[in-house]
């Protein structure tokens, strides 16, 4: 078992980043980062290209995408389901997180707390509870890491550990451009070889911890044991 | 270049978040196919923008943090957004989840604007779906038009 330090939410000007593919691998390798995943809202069209140049430049790229919808946020990652985001509302999300669990994807919940409409549409988390039992990760510090809305996110996860939901902790940075905010990153303790499958299961055993500075904020009760 | 679509639409306000389809066929195929898309107002200038704003943070925040007027302010101007995403045969050509009003997209066998796989404009049912993520004004007009080259 070895960590490694991940990003797993980015995004291109494949939706509304100002990254190239190439310019976010570059990006992800000079943090120090071993891998990200690319997940442009609503579509995965730039995940070739960054992976192409993550094989390049030594940065393994994880394909994914973010469910944009009008009522919360989802990263998939794997990139193996083909589910349509307009088709992903209260009423439907946990038969597609299940759809994307049978194709082999993860699903994170992102920034559950973030400023939500009309500011960012989506933004704050309305999906209904049952989702807790179904998706893999969680994040439980978005952004700049001393945003407010992080103390409801942690204590939110915190809560659900707590009942028994058994949920990865993750960072997400939702990087969209240079910043010099203060971020922190997801380590995977991953078993075996660098790849994508594998960093997938190390985030469905819950095998995650949130490290700020080389200091771990949040750790995933799972993780502790490795 | 043919004309294969054209519109001039209005999205009023009660068409949040829903998704709104505009269907097309193109006959006859062709190398590139251009839809230019716009809409306006984008800005939305209500006076009662910052509250709103502000209602929203109230609903983020821990109840015990102070919501500073800055942060508020920061977030302004609020703004319409509505996203546009291509279907060809009832299967996803792609999505442009832009900030932007005013935007040319080109899809072509080869290669395609970003958010668009590249996918032959061959004959067959096209579908353009607006998907109204924001909307604050009583209403937004919309321009859309699609050609075949």
């Amino acid at each position: 078992m070895k960590k490694y330090k991940f990003e797993l939410h980015c995004h291109t000007y494949h939706s509304d980043g100002n990254f190239s593919p190439e310019e976010l691998v570059l990006s992800a390798r000079a943090a120090g980062l071993d891998g990200i995943a690319l997940t442009d809202h609503n579509t995965s069209s730039g995940v070739a290209e960054a992976v192409y140049y993550g094989e390049k430049y030594g940065v393994l790229v994880i394909p994914g995408i973010e469910w944009t919808t009008f009522y919360g946020h989802m990263t998939v990652l794997g990139g193996h389901s083909r589910i349509d985001w307009k088709s992903v509302n209260p009423t439907t999300v946990a038969d597609k997180i299940k759809e994307a669990h049978r194709a082999g994807d993860v699903c994170i919940l992102a920034h559950p707390y973030r400023v939500g409409y009309p500011v960012c549409t989506g933004g704050m988390n309305e999906f209904p509870q049952e989702i807790f039992a179904l998706i893999d990760g969680y994040e439980a510090v978005s952004e700049d890491v001393d945003t407010p809305t992080n103390r409801r996110q942690t204590e939110e996860y915190l809560q659900l550990i707590k009942q028994g939901y058994r949920i990865a902790a993750v960072y997400g940075r939702d990087w969209h451009r240079p910043s010099n905010i203060e971020y922190a990153v997801t380590e995977l303790a991953i078993e075996g070889a660098l790849n994508v499958e594998n960093a997938l299961e190390a985030i469905r055993r819950g095998r995650t911890a949130i490290i700020q500075n080389d200091r771990e904020i949040l750790v995933t009760p799972e993780r502790r044991e490795v | 270049m043919r004309t294969v679509f054209k519109t001039e639409t209005i999205v009023p306000k009660r068409a949040l978040h829903t998704h709104i389809p505009f269907g097309f066929e193109i006959k006859e195929g062709g190398e590139k196919l251009v839809i230019a898309y716009s809409y306006a107002p984008k800005r939305y200038c209500g006076a009662d923008a910052e509250n709103l704003a502000y209602e929203a943070f109230l609903r983020a925040y821990p109840s015990d943090e102070k919501i500073e007027k800055a942060a508020v302010l920061g977030t302004l101007p609020l703004n319409n957004h509505i996203t546009l995403s291509l279907e060809k045969d009832g299967a996803v050509v792609g999505t442009a989840h832009r900030h932007s009003p005013d935007n040319l997209f080109e899809i072509t066998g080869e290669y395609a604007s970003p958010g668009f796989f590249p996918t032959p404009v061959t004959p067959g049912k096209y579908t353009i779906v607006l998907s109204v993520h924001a909307i604050l004004d009583e209403e937004v007009s919309v321009r859309m038009e699609a050609k075949v080259e």
